[in-house]
């Protein structure tokens, strides 16, 4: 992975983010366009080490994880050099990129052995996850029809996949309108199904304050 | 219904993670008398971040220069063995440091958990004088009337599934500021919301994610070098891009982890599943053998980099 790694360009963006606010404070201004952020931004390190990484993901993209791997990796090294690519490649949005359920192969994993390798629950069991009981759902199903006749019918219900904490589920029973059962409960706040729901029909809002996640030193 | 209490601050964060916390310090320092809150969803300062992590200190050099003196978890475990490993089904080989310079080779880098981090670096805010009100999740935006951000509302406590209130109901409080700054991280609620209404995303591409796994190790000691981190592609990988990590850390524990872009176009694909699979590889399961899993998250990450970083100022707001 590249060292774009987003912990230190968090930590300068809130630092830039500061010297504006204070510059602004001191000069008496509130609630305007602190336009000094984004020069900041465009002036700063930040700046400078995303634009020499901004190839590295299209090109992964389009030549796959190897090869994109090494022609980024050629990439960076000429940028090291001052070099650049004389073009800039583009992103697609990610809820776009599912293809339908009929056009695509199976994949079958293996089953966990207990040891090395878990099963979703015993792992979501280990993060702690706590949400008070009887809230309203904070994931929110705008169309929930929707979400039959294309999530379930066309994409083959990628959230049971996606989720990393077992949270959506088809139940289907003979004779019966397969149901959508969203165990909220589980959530551990990673905001997947809020991005990869082929029509974006997935509402991620805060729980009650408190909820989610305890994790001890993640 | 009863008007909400409302708080008036002149700086209010939504998000008490390496943004959030680096901006309430370093406003305090410049600034001692500007009264600064920041909401935190978590129950705790940490309880929700989730990272891997290998840390370039420039960020912390900057804001305390003399974090390593003062106690920050991160000093514990600088990074001294930089490993790239291709794995084939069975096997694996080293990609050539040559092909990743510089820039990818994690020199004068640190590896801990950014939650401790975080949990120091709240600590060093609230010596300054920074509120921190864990526990507490900003819910909505408010807005004054000539449509610039006036603050935020933070969530009602006690509402039951139907939207009923409960005995112990607690309407949620109105937080002003004259300036908000949402540092919410990756696809935040609040933020997602933003983005239209001041056109953020209008100059850029569509941010593209991956979701990364995590877990935890207490490993055997024999298998453990502190300051060893390894980078792996390839295997199981077949039908998405990512990779995984694993990374040797103070206290005789590894933090391992996979990501896999969300770009990827098998429906039937599991990230979970993948990363799985990956621990079961005999060079990472060498690793792990003898040892305990303690702990498991995940969070999504942005890859986006330059061409999706959104226009960064907007009225009230950074
Ligand atoms: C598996 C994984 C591995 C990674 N590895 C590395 C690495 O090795 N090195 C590196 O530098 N970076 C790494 N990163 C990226 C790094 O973790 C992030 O860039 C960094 O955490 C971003 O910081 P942030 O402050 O913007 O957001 P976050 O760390 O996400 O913090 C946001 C905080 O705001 C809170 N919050 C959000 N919304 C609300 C709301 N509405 N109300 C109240 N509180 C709210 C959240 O609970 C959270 O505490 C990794 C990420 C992942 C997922
Ligand atoms: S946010 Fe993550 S854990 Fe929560 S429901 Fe969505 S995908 Fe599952």
């Amino acid at each position: 992975m590249p060292r774009i790694k987003g912990t230190h360009t968090a930590m300068k963006s809130g630092m830039l983010a500061a010297d504006a606010i204070v510059d602004a404070l001191a000069a008496g201004r509130a609630n305007d366009e602190l336009t000094s952020y984004q020069s900041g931004y465009e002036n700063s390190w930040i700046y400078s080490e995303l634009r020499m990484v901004r190839n590295i993901l299209p090109l992964v993209e389009k030549y796959g994880n190897f090869w994109g791997t090494m022609l980024s990796g050629i990439n960076m090294w000429l940028e090291n050099f001052g070099v650049r690519m004389p073009f800039t490649m583009k992103h697609h949005a990610d809820h776009n990129a599912l293809r339908r359920k009929d056009h695509v192969h199976k994949i079958d994993y293996p089953k966990p052995d207990g040891v090395i390798s878990f099963d979703r629950l015993s792992s979501v069991f280990l993060s702690n996850t706590n949400h008070a009981e009887d809230q309203p759902v904070h994931l929110q199903v705008k169309d929930s029809e929707l979400q039959l006749s294309s999530e379930l019918n066309i994409f083959a219900g990628p959230s049971t996949r996606y989720c990393p904490a077992g949270v959506y589920e088809w139940i289907e029973e003979e004779g019966k309108e397969p149901q959508y059962q969203i165990n909220s409960q589980n959530c551990v706040h990673c905001k997947t199904c809020d991005i990869k729901d082929p029509n974006q029909n997935i509402n991620w809002v805060v729980p009650e304050g408190g909820g989610g996640p305890n994790y001890p030193n993640m | 219904m009863s008007e909400r209490e409302s708080m008036p601050y002149d700086v209010v964060i939504v998000g008490a993670g390496p943004a959030g916390l680096s901006a309430a310090i370093r406003i305090k320092q410049k600034s001692p008398d500007t009264s600064v809150v920041i909401l935190e969803k978590g129950s705790e300062v940490g309880a929700h971040i989730l990272s891997g992590a290998v840390v370039d200190p420039k960020g912390l050099d900057e804001l305390i220069p003399d974090w390593r003196d003062q106690g920050c978890p991160m000093a514990e475990a600088p990074v001294n063995d930089n490993q790239h490993w291709i794995l084939t089904k069975k096997g694996k080989y080293n990609l050539p440091h040559f092909l990743t310079p510089g820039f990818m080779h994690n020199k004068g880098t640190y590896t801990g958990s950014l939650g401790n981090m975080c949990r120091w670096l709240a600590q060093q805010a609230e010596n300054l004088g920074v509120e921190i009100f864990p526990g507490f999740a900003a819910a909505e935006i408010l807005y004054n009337d000539d449509g610039s951000v006036k603050g935020v509302v933070t969530g009602d406590m006690g509402v039951a599934k139907d939207g009923s209130h409960k005995p112990d109901y607690m309407q949620g409080m109105e937080i002003h500021g004259k300036y908000t700054l949402f540092a919410e991280g990756v696809r935040g609620h609040l933020t997602k919301q933003l983005k239209p209404k001041f056109a953020l995303d209008a100059d850029c591409q569509p941010q593209v994610y991956g979701i990364g796994i995590k877990e935890l190790w207490d490993i055997n000691p024999e298998n453990h070098t502190t300051g060893r981190v390894i980078h792996s592609q390839g295997w199981p990988l077949s039908d998405a891009n990512g990779g995984g990590f694993l990374y040797h850390q103070a206290n005789g524990q590894v933090a391992l982890g996979f990501v896999v872009w969300l770009n990827y176009s098998n429906p039937f694909l599991s990230p979970f599943e993948e990363m799985q699979r990956w621990k079961t590889h005999p060079e990472i399961r060498k690793i792990l053998e003898g040892g305990k899993r303690v702990s498991y998250g995940a969070r999504a990450i942005s890859d986006g980099g330059f061409q999706s970083v959104p226009k960064l100022a907007f009225p009230g707001v950074h």
